[in-house]
């Protein structure tokens, strides 16, 4: 459920280190609704979704293996809502930031737990400029609702199997509400923009003349190749080459959530089952202490184990991940090339080929 | 020395269902206790034969594995969850439940886990002086029951070798076990 926020927030949450404080005023609950697109556009933006930033002094050593897992899972996810949508072209997760992106769109996990999400997401386009950057928070609905009766709120109905899906659909809405807003002259620079930002990778002698940078980190086209340029049409041949790799490294991300699937539903689900009790036991204990019957105590302890070997198997599988990225193989240009490493270093490799050969057909200087 | 969790509560079965005689003797009238006592005592009985059960399929693991650093301790025991700590926190982790962990002034590891439903659960590890068997001690408490229940086991070190059972999780191949040394 998707909580708008009319007041500072009013949930003071942190991974695995704080309980759950209620403090008054609530959010609204409201539910989001993904926005579809009802035509199907000429020349969609091509969108990066870059591994979300995870690191945060406040989450453990022990826990930060599972916010690891979670910087890879959740961009999953913002990518398939975004695909739902029908309002863009290839959205792609990527290892590190690719600046020649169309639409690029970046994100620090804030918050992360059975209660709470919150993330920081920037949207960018290939000119430097920013669509929007903010905070988006969502909480469990229903956690939302135990606190919404307290205080005789309205509830919504959730008919999304992910508890934080109205995040990613609110995500999604505003990305495609930004791009209506968009005129047909800068749905143009932004698709020249980001091919011109391409072609300065592989060779910036050639193209850096028709981009300028302003002090605000904005870029501004002076110009374009003649249509008729060779450098240029092998520019646009190389890309080609890059959106397959894309494709291959977003598989491999595809494969991961999808092991994710399979624990990390679990895992949210006993840490809500105990965060829940939390509260019930915070209550008991300004009562003073009452004995359970032994049920529930037996009851308690299967959703403790469970809560804590899903997280012994998402520390493995975080860990698992980047260790066993098998070589990626391809054929680029008659050559078989492997490319060995993390996804990131893959990812590298592959470009620094790309560069190669666009320096060694086309006789100029390999960018850096 | 290791104790045998079944002989344990049968010894502890055993002086309850000695109390009961003793007390109903005492009164010379088997009457006495009066029913409902009678069945409070077994209730008691009851409950601490389901304590002790839960405390052993607590500390069951015939081997563990524990992997220390300078902020943290990872104890990882077959066919249950790894007991993580990370050093160095003076408060308690309010997560799932209370938890904390960490040394204490005699130099012993300790886990505690407070519950809902007022389940405690205290994991103390206790090296010899040589080094050569590790005692491990778990104590559950319930407010249901009057007393805690407390078992013990003890380890000693091994050398990884051929007969022992090895896993592994790998993506391709999930959980994966072996015979012999590790192979990392």
């Amino acid at each position: 459920m998707m909580v708008r926020l009319l007041l500072p927030i009013i949930l003071a949450l942190s991974a695995c280190t704080s309980r759950p404080v209620v403090q008054t005023p609530l959010p609204e609950p409201a539910e989001v609704v993904l926005n579809y697109s009802s035509k199907i556009l000429a020349d969609p933006f091509n969108v990066s979704i870059v591994l979300f930033n995870g690191k945060t002094s406040e989450v453990s050593r022990i826990y930060a293996p599972i916010r690891e897992a979670e910087s890879a899972y959740l961009p999953v996810q913002l990518r398939n809502t975004l695909d739902e949508s029908g309002y863009w072209g290839a959205v792609n997760v990527v290892p590190s930031k690719d600046v020649a992106a169309e639409l690029l769109v970046t994100g620090k996990i804030v918050e992360s737990d059975a209660v709470t999400l919150a993330l920081d997401i920037e949207v960018r386009d290939s000119r430097g400029h920013v669509w929007f950057s903010k905070v988006y928070r969502d909480y469990a609905m229903d956690y939302a609702m135990d606190y919404a009766t307290d205080y005789g709120l309205e509830v919504l109905e959730n008919t999304t199997t992910d508890p934080f899906q109205d995040l990613f659909n609110q995500i999604a809405n505003d990305m495609s509400e930004a791009q209506s807003l968009l005129q047909a002259n800068d749905r143009l620079r932004i698709l020249d923009t980001s091919m011109l930002r391409y072609a300065m990778l592989l060779s910036p002698e050639a193209f850096s003349r028709y981009l300028i940078v302003d002090e605000f980190g904005e870029i501004a086209m002076q110009g374009l190749p003649a249509r008729n340029d060779p450098l240029y049409s092998r520019v646009r041949q190389i890309r080609e080459r890059e959106f397959s790799m894309q494709d291959v490294v977003d598989e491999h991300f595809e494969n991961f959530y999808d092991d994710m699937q399979k624990i990390y539903p679990f895992w949210r689900q006993s840490s809500y089952e105990l965060l829940v009790y939390n509260n019930q036991l915070e209550g008991r204990q300004r009562k003073g202490p009452r004995a359970g019957s032994w049920a529930a105590v037996e009851s308690v302890y299967r959703t403790y184990k469970e809560l804590k070997l899903n997280e012994d198997e998402l520390r493995e599988l975080a860990s698992s991940f980047e260790r066993e990225i098998s070589p990626t193989v391809t054929e680029m240009e008659g050559r078989v090339i492997e490319l060995q490493g993390s996804l990131s270093s893959q990812y590298k490799t592959w470009r620094r080929l790309l560069r190669e050969i666009y320096a060694e057909t086309t006789g100029t200087m390999p960018g850096l | 020395m290791t104790e045998n969790a079944q002989e344990k509560l049968l010894f502890l079965y055993e002086i309850a269902r000695s109390q009961i005689s003793q007390e109903q003797r005492r009164r010379e009238d088997p009457r006495a206790l009066g029913r409902q006592g009678v069945e409070r005592a077994i209730d008691d009985l009851n409950g601490l034969i389901k304590l002790g059960t839960l405390a052993d399929s607590m500390n069951r693991t015939n081997v563990l594995r524990i992997e220390q650093g300078d902020d943290y301790v990872l104890v990882k025991r077959d066919d249950d969850f790894a007991l993580t700590c990370e050093l160095g926190r003076d408060k308690p982790e309010f997560g799932y439940g209370l938890e904390w962990c960490g040394f204490d002034k005699n130099g012993q590891l300790m886990y505690v886990s407070r519950l809902p439903e007022g389940l405690d659960i205290v994991h103390r590890f206790m090296l010899s002086d040589n080094g050569e068997r590790l005692s491990v001690s778990t104590t559950v408490k319930t407010p249901a029951l009057s007393d805690a229940y407390t078992i013990n086991r003890v380890y000693m070190p091994f050398e990884e070798g051929g007969s022992l059972y090895n896993c592994e999780f790998t993506l391709e191949k999930k959980k994966t076990c072996w015979l012999g040394p590790s192979e990392q």
